[in-house]
């Protein structure tokens, strides 16, 4: 569903991502984890079209995203690290806005709208602007967004960051469902016990390239660290070490 | 206090002089300024040497100049949406221990600073007006004045909003503001109503207007009372600031809290004007109009707020009985290409550069070029349509045969010429955001400015000419929807 492969991309001198390959097929969920500046940003962006790899491609349902970057934009749902929203605009004007946008039936798509505003509970507040909304509100509405018009491969960035417990809770069912209907779904988040426990098989991109692939029992058996979670494995896998804070705020220790 | 105060004005001050302190600023305010002067000058002295004086000076230049004192009032509410409270770095600032009286005492200062731009700006056009027609000057320092009283209950009504929207609800405090922002065009109204253009405009600012620049007037009927009144002017909205916010501290946090509520005026009123587009370009316009009408652009709406002046000056330069059939039409085409300068710059590059932030939302979408361009295009049209009306209206309305019989032939040469127009401003702002260029989203109106007056003139001569505007910028139309949909773009993470 999705394949992307060999991926490079240079900013100047810098470069960001150094030839990154891996696949995701339909009902399975991907959990990609890296530091800041690994490149998790910039490869969601070339997923999406935004940017021009310099070398490699990027296919979504069968379709070359540099070739038909609109076509493969209908293909997949996207939810950006931030919910960058109107603040003029109400939940369902939104939804109804996007819906237009990617073509949709409108009764059918206004239907769906407020379906997921119920399930993630925004149905009292759909009418309100969403500039009036708490963080994990807008992060709701920009699920809702993301999910609008069934696209078969989805990418997450950082979904539940600002949402309350019930809310991750409520995108934990989302996204069980989601596999279930056998969509293509892609996770990056910094929480790495929140990427063990909803994701298959995971990436762990460090420095532009990918230094660790596979299931967790994979990671687990390539680090020969049995039953080690995703947090220990990340570690090893970057080449560090968890550090002790233990005597950060004591001035005489820093003067030792 | 005073560290608190100097702290603020540190972040602050380093803040907006990274924002505005650079020589475009200086040159885009010494250009705004001479711009006005001249507009000043050529609509004093034309509008003047048009209508009879008397009925100039009594009807249609207070008339003028409430327009432009409720610019001005609109202009200083934007200037100070933007200042301190409504800043995205407040939340930082008031995290850290900050006295409230920095914060009131700093507003003041932004306040000033803004209403000392917007004075140079009224200075510069009533100076030119002056220059235009010696007669009005005696109107101007007393609407001028009267406006300071605006600003002031505005300054109140703002500080004070959420109090009264508490107090007497949404409907009450939309009354409120809608007397405050046609208050300036009361008085004129009325006096234009009481006298019929009789009486001699010098009672005009002793007899009609209240506050206290008229009683600086009185008291000193020179310059000497002029510049009273106008320091009075500048300095009445600052007090009426402070004064509001001393004793109202929690009106500074609730000030940065979210407001609460359902959209109010936007309403879903502006579903009806796109409803017959095709699904995407009415997802587009839909939104825009909804951004629009709920005050997410401020400068547009006040540009296009302004541009009801533009009919209003055709019409005074129509009645100009020397001028040639020739020339009125082409003069009418040239006010038909200001107006879509206008939109078109609006529509097609500022308001997508105002919305960038939420670009990756659009670009998220499975959007074709065509349709971006489509909807924007739309969009300057439409907003240029109640004007382009306007004019061929005071055509039609006419008091001479020949000019009347024009009404046809300039509403198909002007619309006509208004959807070229709009097309390549749309065109222009897709290839300016797609190549990040700013230098050419600057030289957009000079550009547009010289491609319409050459297809005002083509187009004066037959309007049949306007079907060669497909021919020449079909390539670039294709190439501007190709652009939008592969062009690279930031995240969503930069500041808007």
């Amino acid at each position: 569903m999705i394949e992307i492969e060999g991926i490079k991309k240079s900013y100047g001198d810098f470069e960001a991502l150094k030839g990154v390959s891996f696949s995701v097929k339909g009902g399975e969920v991907f959990g990609l984890v890296g530091l800041n500046g690994a490149g998790k940003s910039t490869l969601a962006k070339i997923l999406m079209g935004f940017l021009r790899p310099d070398e490699g491609s990027v296919k979504v349902a069968d379709k070359l995203v540099a070739e038909d970057p609109v076509q493969s934009r209908r293909s997949l749902g996207y939810l950006p690290e931030e919910s960058v929203l109107y603040s003029e605009l109400t939940a369902l004007e939104h939804l109804e806005m996007v819906a237009e946008l990617r073509g949709l039936e409108r009764g059918e798509a206004l239907k769906q709208a407020s379906r997921f505003l119920d399930f993630l509970e925004l149905d009292e507040a759909r009418e309100r602007p969403v500039g009036t909304y708490s963080k994990g509100m807008r992060r709701k509405t920009a699920i809702a967004c993301a999910l609008l018009g069934d696209p078969p491969a989805l990418l997450f960035d950082e979904p539940t960051s600002g949402l309350d417990p019930d809310g991750a809770l409520r995108f934990s069912e989302i996204l069980t469902e989601l596999k279930r209907q056998g969509r293509a779904l892609i996770l990056t988040s910094h929480v790495l016990p929140e990427i063990e426990q909803r994701c298959d098989r995971f990436g762990v991109l460090d420095k532009g390239e990918i230094v660790a692939l596979g299931t967790l029992a994979e990671l687990q058996e390539k680090a020969e660290r049995e039953g080690a979670n995703l947090e220990e494995l990340f570690l090893h896998f970057t080449g560090r070490e968890r550090r002790d804070a233990r005597g950060l705020f004591d001035d005489e220790k820093t003067e030792e | 206090m005073r560290a608190s105060f100097v702290a603020l004005a540190r972040a602050r001050g380093r803040l907006l002089k990274k924002r505005y302190g650079n020589g475009l600023s200086v040159v885009s305010l010494v250009v705004f300024c001479v711009i006005l002067f001249y507009g000043g000058e050529s609509m004093g002295g034309a509008l003047f040497r048009a209508e009879k004086s008397a009925a100039y000076l009594s009807q249609t230049l207070p008339l003028m100049l409430a327009s432009a004192s409720l610019a001005m009032v609109l202009a200083f509410a934007w200037a100070l949406r933007q200042s301190l409270y409504q800043a995205r770095e407040l939340t930082i600032l008031l995290a850290q221990p900050v006295a409230t009286s920095a914060f009131v005492l700093w507003r003041g200062v932004e306040a000033l600073i803004a209403l000392l731009i917007l004075s140079l700006f009224s200075g510069a056009f009533l100076m030119g007006l002056y220059q235009g027609c010696e007669e009005a000057f005696p109107v101007a320092p007393a609407l001028g004045a009267f406006a300071s009283l605006i600003f002031m209950i505005l300054g109140l009504a703002l500080t004070l909003a959420p109090c009264l929207q508490r107090m007497a609800g949404r409907g009450v405090l939309g009354a409120l503001g809608l007397v405050v922002l046609s208050a300036p065009f009361a008085l004129p109204l009325l006096y234009v109503l009481g006298q019929g253009g009789g009486m001699s405009v010098e009672e005009l600012p002793l007899g009609y207007l209240p506050g206290g620049s008229q009683a600086l007037l009185i008291v000193a009927p020179d310059s000497s009372g002029v510049l009273l009144s106008v320091l009075w002017a500048l300095l009445s909205p600052v007090i009426g600031f402070v004064w509001a916010q001393v004793g109202f501290d929690d009106l500074r946090d609730r000030a940065v809290g979210f407001p609460r509520g359902r959209p109010g005026i936007g309403g879903t009123w502006p579903t009806y004007v796109v409803e017959f587009f095709p699904g995407p370009v009415r997802g587009l316009l839909r939104r825009d109009f909804y951004l629009l009408v709920r005050g997410s652009f401020y400068r547009g709406l006040l540009v296009l707020g302004m541009l009801c002046l533009l009919p209003m000056v055709y019409r005074g330069l129509l009645a100009d009985d020397s001028m040639n059939i020739f020339f009125m039409e082409f003069m009418t085409l040239l006010v038909f290409v200001v107006l879509v300068s206008a939109t078109s710059f609006l529509c097609g590059a500022d308001f997508p550069q105002h919305r960038r932030r939420q670009l990756i939302f659009e670009k998220a979408q499975p959007l074709t070029g065509r349709q971006v361009l489509w909807s924007r295009t739309s969009l300057a049209f439409l907003l240029s349509v109640p004007y382009g009306v306007a004019i061929i209206y005071f055509v039609w309305s006419h008091s001479r045969a020949n000019i009347n019989e024009l009404t046809l032939v300039l509403a198909v040469k002007g619309f006509g010429l208004m959807a070229c127009l709009c097309h390549y401003g749309a065109v222009m702002g897709m290839k300016a955001e797609a190549d990040r260029s700013g230098a050419e989203g600057m030289a957009f109106p000079i550009i547009m400015g010289m491609l319409g007056m050459f297809m005002a003139f083509i187009v004066n001569i037959h309007w049949a000419l306007l079907l060669v505007y497909p021919f020449i910028q079909g390539s670039a139309s294709l190439q501007a929807a190709r652009l939008y949909e592969f062009a690279e773009i930031e995240g969503g993470a930069e500041p808007s």
